[in-house]
């Protein structure tokens, strides 16, 4: 692995808790796993501003869609009269129209957010590289000094891996939504999966809580 | 009469309207950042009450494993950080009512110490710049009765389920009943209504009885103010779907209270005594 930055030795200044380097001088894997730590904090914003996004969206695919079918029986309703018939039409065309936009807009940011969870795959590839270069290195046993604060390097895999199972099936949970969204007539079957794209039942504050700890072990938050 | 006795009424007078008017701004600024906590609550409970009616292992996304309880939580958790937001404004507004309360019975303290060396003349007198000391304290004690009504109401809309361990719910009500003739009919049904819903009632008396006593010099007032503030905490509930109307009927009973006439009568008093803030 190469070294991004070399150690700057400074006479008399060095500290000397087990484990804890200077923030200049922090190389090798130690480099690696600070770069994964700001690399999940980064992924995991981006994934809370499509969130919102996503959540304006699929409110108004289901306004839309409640529009629809409103129009569907004003048109049952005025199926008698004539005057109305076309303006009712171009209603429902535009209508349909906006819909359409509306999932075609969500369906992006479903893939957006697919496309941060192959990202995040691979930082969890990463941390196993890692962990598989130290075995080599140090045996069964590991490195001696944590490579941080106190974390084994194990934990720093254990995080990712958690992270990276929630947001996967959030993303499933996500395309079910986006499936099912623009068909569904039961109103409050819509709310709720309106509820379920906002509030994100499978990221909760285990997830937070995690992220938060990796950044300060790492160094990333003051402690 | 002495004239320094005149004059640190009139100082104490003066100070009293600048507090009032001071806290009037922070009185509004809070009530306009309650509005779209309000908005919230009712949005929420909407959510909550479509969840209720929906049986998730009925619908497409009954292959997820335990979402039900997840986006139950989740819910329940977003009510309880609106209701704790919510909860810190109404300690805001009640500091405000004490600090204006505060200030007018110090004023009307120091008026019945030197009543004796008031007539009524000087009483009555209005300067171009200065109005009477019988109107001003009459202003005072108006704004301190509109913000003394307005709190206890404000509080009553709020119910405040706060989730308890497991997923249960825990109500914390805060409750300010007034005793006065209009509303004493409507607290006394919510508390029954809240009695018979709760099992362990867990009361704490708030506030002691204040008695406040006014002697106009035109007409002699006595005015009783009492007050009680009853809390209940941690009352142990299982949320059914009668108790969601709590929470449905928040933001209109919040909105129902808006008295803008209340309002513009403060304003109006701080106008009217605009000039006598400003003189030396």
């Amino acid at each position: 692995i190469v070294s991004v930055f070399s150690p700057v030795g400074l006479q008399g200044s060095e500290t000397t808790t087990p484990g804890r380097k200077s923030q200049s001088a922090v190389t090798g894997s130690a480099r690696k796993v600070k770069d994964n730590a700001a690399d999940w904090h980064n992924l995991i914003l981006k994934w809370d501003r499509l969130n919102d996004e996503g959540s304006t969206m699929a409110n108004k695919i289901v306004n839309l869609g409640f529009n629809k079918s409103s129009q569907k029986e004003m048109q049952v309703m005025m199926a008698g009269q004539d005057t109305s018939a076309s303006s009712n039409s171009e209603n429902a065309f535009e209508n349909s129209r906006e819909l359409e936009e509306e999932c075609d807009k969500l369906l992006s940011v479903v893939d957006k957010m697919t496309h941060i969870v192959s990202k995040m795959e691979k930082l969890v590839s990463s941390e196993k590289g890692i962990i598989d270069l130290e075995t080599f290195q140090y045996g069964t046993g590991g490195r001696q000094t944590p490579l941080f604060q106190t974390w084994p390097t194990s934990q720093f895999a254990d995080v990712s891996n958690k992270l990276y199972e929630a947001y996967k099936q959030e993303l499933t949970l996500k395309r079910a939504i986006l499936q099912e969204l623009a068909h569904t007539t039961n109103p409050d079957l819509s709310m709720v999966y309106l509820s379920c794209w906002l509030y994100q039942p499978y990221t909760d504050d285990r997830a937070k809580l995690l992220l938060e700890g990796l950044l300060l072990e790492t160094g990333h938050r003051p402690i | 009469m002495s004239k320094s006795v005149l004059f640190s009424i009139y100082q104490t007078l003066k100070k009293c309207f600048q507090i009032l008017e001071n806290n009037q701004k922070v009185w509004n600024s809070v009530l306009a950042e309650c509005k779209p906590l309000m908005v919230s609550l009712g949005n929420l409970e909407e959510q909550l009450r479509a969840f209720q009616k929906v049986q998730i292992a009925n619908t497409p996304l009954h292959t997820f494993p335990d979402l039900h309880q997840r986006l139950h939580f989740k819910l329940i958790q977003a009510v309880d950080i609106v209701l704790g937001k919510l909860t810190d404004k109404m300690c805001s507004l009640q500091s405000v009512r004490d600090a204006i309360s505060n200030q007018v019975s110090g004023a009307f303290q120091l008026y019945e110490q030197n009543i004796g060396s008031l007539d009524l003349a000087t009483c009555t007198q209005r300067s171009a710049v200065a109005p009477s000391i019988a109107d001003m304290l009459e202003w005072l004690q108006d704004a301190e009765r509109f913000y003394r009504q307005q709190y206890p109401f404000l509080c009553h809309c709020i119910t405040v389920p706060v989730l308890g361990v497991r997923n249960t719910f825990s109500l914390c009500v805060i409750y300010c009943g007034h005793a006065s003739r209009l509303h004493t009919a409507e607290d006394g049904l919510e508390l029954k209504r809240i009695n018979s819903v709760c099992g362990i009632t867990h009361f704490e008396i708030y506030h002691l009885e204040k008695v406040l006593l006014l002697i106009c010099v035109r007409k002699i007032v006595f005015l009783i103010y009492m007050y009680r503030f009853l809390r209940r905490k941690n009352l142990l509930l299982t949320l059914r779907a009668d108790d969601l109307s709590l929470l449905q009927t928040a933001p209109k009973r919040w909105e129902s209270l808006e008295t803008p006439s209340g309002e513009e009568s403060i304003s109006d008093t701080l106008f009217k005594v605009s000039f006598f803030i400003e003189s030396q």
